[in-house]
């Protein structure tokens, strides 16, 4: 029987796995790879593999989800790597994969990682315990324009709690939610729900491309930002609670004056 | 003959202003029963082409196509002028065809129409399509006058005596009556059966050129024997010109159909569902000139010269040259090139045509086959031209010369347009270009106007039978289906949906789509065929002739979701699990739904395929089953290949539902399968030496007998390019 290996590649590129990641997946028979649920920097996944001189394996959306390829390399026996942009089980989708694994009668481990989860609020400075559901807003399309995201929103701020929004990306097809459309979209759904969460003058923090060296985070009124360029994705946003704890408000109030971290 | 033309080009502007003295009329009759003769006979006796032309000539079979095959396919009108009483009335005569593949050019004809001459041939009397048609025209609000043909046939070759003729006559009269009385609107029922005491009936020969009605038997003293004697003897001129075919007809027409004054007064509120108190929908009821334009497209014909002439009626208002209206329901608006009226395949130009008349425009290049134009965009339409039979047939058709591909899809989907009974599939992924249509000789017929309209070579496969799934019970469990990041399930039941149902599905009295103007009506009608009330509650969508009823109660998320959960119903039942083909009849009940509380785990992506994998499994589970359609097929030989006729039908998997014998001629009804009724025509005439004259009528989707059932999906399958075998409920609960 095999192993299954969910390795967490981090927020940027193939400096950020631990020697413990580098030295078991020298031991793995086959290595997939997953760039749908998020991605990792540009042409940071064949660095790895020539890193590892091995052959890194991308796969589709529908074959991760079909889950025949990596069940196929499993029964080969040995071990089988899947890597997950992030925290492997951060995306939620994956535990459907870990969970036929063992019915198949192999057994698993995980190699933790970072994550947008933790990273938005950490770069911020709020935290992390008073934040309430993660908000996922997708990009609307025929027939699915979905006004649940709001809600939720306005429930985490009912219960003065922080919502972490992550956007909508597609990268098989080269299409990402950039924060001046979520924004804008999360206007549009103002208007129309009237929860008073996100008028125009109510500030946010947009998060870009958070774990890179070009990491970014703007503060400002959600009406000035929706006009605003973040530059590449991927981007996040942070609906802050309706009361924050002074040492928040003070780290909050810090980004106004600056444009980009760590400068 | 020259003259008359000049003089009526000059006449007729002028008369279609006199709305009290207009006709708008067609003929509607059973294939072969000599409607086009009639109608270019009355033509020239109405002094629009010579007397030797026609007959010969058939004038209003100008297509070539047509001319080649003897029969009218596309409509051809014609407007005539005509004395009655002293008065000059103005008849636009609309042509339709009467074979069965063309039954969508009648039904929209009617539409253009207030009044309809039925033809019954007196040798082979009523006929299947002669109640087709007669439906047509009493569905639209049409009245229908009688016309008795071939009553020359009927003496030399029955050899009836006067009186016994006289009886055949008022069998078909009493047949007619019987028809009437089940299919008109009620308010018409009693005033609109015919007599041949007050004229609304008539006998003649369109062929021999001569006909009579009682009325004008009382005013020229002509008895019934004479008439008899003279057909005897061979002197059918000299009885034309005593009993003149146009005279009888005419005066009959304009005697006993409505104006459009008196006709829209009740059509309108039929046919148009706008406020009736609206300054529009006054016009309308009053078919006012000077109101706002409401014109509806009947029919669009493409003229090599010219291009697309869109014809229709004129309700309300004036088509006036050089306007630009609207085409309603679209954001296009197009300017008015050019208007005229129709006289046979000439068109005669003028400056407008006012409310209550037929009219043919060019420029209405957005326009189609049931478009509502008016100068206001926001007008509310007319009601959808409803005609019930789909395409049964299908062939591939491929360019001959690659380099004509982009021209070929232009044209396949400009004879779409032009003819709504047509069905263009071009499907980007296998290459094939698929021609779907209501028998094998429609779509022989449109190959050869793709050719030589317009001129692009192809080649056709052999025609194709298009075939129907459902299923043949109840699914036992609902079937779970769940989405590919296993985070969404649906609960999905499928069971055939009562017949009663998907016949007024198809009579259009449950419209098509997701938004029901008024929901409570439905669910009342549904309620009334007898669906449970408080599952007609759930009524969601409609796709074709399937319902997707939705039996969940507060289910967080599924609205948001609802949307993508019609989507893939529309998709499963335009593609079914058996063999790709489309759904019929299917009652589809989601029951329960759990879903991700995320909403981007439970996008397109995610839903769509969930809920096809949940319908295509609950009819595994349901039983599938493919079904085929049928033809009504009416043959009538005499006795001596009576025996050839039918072994021909039997061998066809044909079944006899009923046989007749009048004298030496026999009738035999069989219903056949349409795929077994590829190169019937031809066995059928060696089979009986050419003693034949047949007709068909579609009789709906049969299941498929259960032994061909798996060789026929095999068969499909592979040609779609699919593995032979369909897939099992395992695969789709996976």
């Amino acid at each position: 029987m095999g192993e299954l290996l969910f390795v967490g590649l981090g927020l940027c590129d193939e400096k950020d796995l631990s020697q413990r990641a580098m030295e078991d997946l020298a031991g793995c028979g086959a290595i997939f790879a997953e760039q749908y649920t998020s991605r990792w920097g540009e042409g940071a996944l064949s660095r790895l593999g020539s890193k590892l001189g091995r052959e890194v394996q991308e796969l589709s959306r529908e074959e991760v989800e079909g889950e025949r390829r990596v069940l196929d390399a499993l029964a080969q026996g040995g071990r089988v790597a899947l890597l997950v942009v992030g925290e492997p089980f951060a995306a939620t989708t994956h535990v459907a994969l870990r969970l036929s694994a063992e019915t198949h009668g192999h057994t698993w481990r995980v190699l933790h990682n970072a994550s947008i989860l933790t990273a938005a609020a950490s770069l911020v400075g709020l935290s992390h315990y008073r934040f309430g559901r993660t908000v996922s807003l997708p990009r609307p399309r025929p027939g699915f324009r979905p006004a649940s995201p709001y809600d939720a929103l306005l429930a985490n701020w009912k219960a003065e709690l922080h919502t972490l929004v992550l956007l909508d990306l597609d990268p098989a097809e080269g299409h990402y939610l950039t924060a001046g459309e979520a924004l804008r979209l999360l206007g549009e759904l103002e208007t129309e729900r009237r929860g008073g969460v996100l008028p125009p003058e109510r500030e946010v923090a947009v998060i870009a491309r958070a774990g890179a060296p070009d990491a970014r985070v703007v503060v400002g009124p959600r009406g000035e930002l929706e006009a605003r360029d973040f530059g590449p994705p991927l981007h996040c946003l942070i609906v802050p609670s309706p009361s924050l704890h002074f040492v928040e408000e003070e780290a909050w109030r810090s980004w106004r004056k600056r444009a980009a971290p760590g400068t | 003959m020259g003259h008359i033309r000049a003089e009526l080009a000059k006449a007729i502007p002028e008369m279609m202003r006199v709305r009290e003295n207009i006709r708008n009329i067609g003929i509607v009759a059973h294939i072969h029963h000599g409607k086009t003769t009639l109608s270019d006979n009355l033509l020239a006796a109405a002094g629009m082409i010579s007397e030797e032309l026609a007959g010969k000539q058939l004038y209003l079979n100008f297509d070539e196509q047509e001319q080649a095959r003897l029969l009218t396919i596309n409509n051809a009108d014609v407007t005539i002028v005509h004395e009655y009483e002293g008065k000059r009335y103005l008849i636009n005569l609309i042509d339709t065809p009467g074979h069965v593949d063309f039954g969508g050019d009648v039904t929209r004809a009617m539409r253009a129409v207030d009044g309809a001459v039925v033809l019954v041939c007196a040798v082979e009397g009523v006929m299947a399509q002669t109640e087709t048609v007669l439906r047509q025209a009493l569905r639209e609000k049409v009245k229908p006058i009688l016309f008795i043909n071939k009553v020359d046939r009927a003496i030399r070759e029955l050899k009836l005596t006067p009186e016994a003729m006289q009886k055949r006559f008022a069998n078909i009269i009493t047949e007619v009556n019987e028809l009437i009385r089940r299919m008109a609107p009620d308010e018409f029922v009693e005033k609109w059966m015919v007599n041949p005491t007050n004229g609304t009936v008539a006998f003649g020969s369109g062929h021999d050129n001569w006909a009579i009605s009682v009325p004008y038997m009382q005013r020229t003293g002509i008895k019934f024997p004479w008439i008899v004697d003279m057909v005897n003897e061979g002197r059918g001129k000299e009885l034309a010109s005593k009993a003149i075919i146009n005279d009888v007809v005419f005066d009959m027409v304009v005697k006993h159909l409505p104006n459009p004054v008196d006709a829209q007064r009740y059509r309108i509120p039929h046919i148009w569902k706008g406020p009736l108190e609206s300054r529009v929908g006054k016009a309308e009821m009053d078919c006012d000139p000077e109101g706002p334009l409401a014109f509806m497209i009947t029919d669009i014909t493409m003229d090599p010269n010219a291009g697309e002439i869109a014809t229709g009626r004129v309700f309300s208002g004036r088509v006036a040259k050089g306007t630009e209206v609207a085409i309603v329901g679209t954001k296009s608006r197009n300017r008015i090139q050019h208007v005229s009226l129709f006289m046979g395949p000439e068109r005669l130009m003028v400056e407008e045509v006012t409310a209550g008349n037929i009219a043919a425009v060019i420029g209405l290049t957005d326009a189609f086959v049931g478009s509502t134009i008016s100068t206001d965009p926001e007008m509310v339409e007319f009601e959808e031209i409803r005609h019930v039979s789909e395409p049964v047939v299908t062939v591939a058709i491929e360019p001959k010369h690659m380099g004509d591909l982009p021209k070929l899809i232009e044209t396949m989907r400009k004879v779409a347009k032009e003819d709504a009974s047509l069905r263009v599939e071009i499907n980007n992924e296998t290459g094939e270009h698929l021609l779907s249509g209501m028998g094998e000789l429609h779509l022989e017929i449109t190959q050869f106007r793709i050719t030589n309209d317009y001129h692009v070579d192809i080649t056709a496969s052999p025609p194709i039978v298009v075939y129907r799934e459902t299923v043949g019970g109840k699914t036992p469990n609902a079937f779970e289906g769940k989405s590919p990041n296993k985070h969404n399930r649906f609960y999905i039941e499928a069971e055939p949906l009562p017949e009663a149902v998907v016949k007024a599905i198809q009579e259009g009295e449950i419209h098509q789509g997701k938004s029901f103007k008024d929901i409570k009506t439905v669910v009342q009608k549904l309620v009334d065929l007898g669906i449970d009330r408080d599952e007609a509650k759930g009524i969601t969508a409609v796709q074709d002739t399937n319902i997707l009823f939705d039996a969940t109660k507060g289910i967080q998320y599924l609205h948001e979701t609802m949307d993508l959960v019609i989507d893939a119903f529309k998709e499963a039942m335009d593609r079914g699990p058996l063999a790709a083909e489309k759904c019929r009849g299917l009652l589809v009940r989601l029951v329960d739904a759990k879903l991700h509380e995320d909403s981007i785990h439970r996008g397109p992506g995610q839903t769509i395929p969930a809920v096809r994998s949940a319908i295509y499994g609950s009819m595994c589970t349901a039983g599938r089953v493919l079904m085929e359609p049928i033809s009504k097929v009416t043959v009538n030989v005499p006795q001596e290949v009576l025996a050839g006729a039918t072994r021909e039908m039997q061998r066809r998997r044909g079944e006899i539902i009923d046989m007749t014998q009048v004298g030496d001629l026999n009738t035999i009804v069989a219903k056949v399968p349409v795929g077994e009724l590829f190169g019937f025509a031809s066995d059928l005439r060696s089979a009986t030496a050419g003693k034949v004259l047949w007709s068909t009528e579609t009789f709906g989707y049969e299941r498929l007998p259960r032994e061909l059932q798996e060789k026929i999906v095999g068969e499909v399958r592979t040609r779609r390019g699919l593995k032979p075998e369909p897939y099992d409920a395992s695969y789709y609960a996976g």
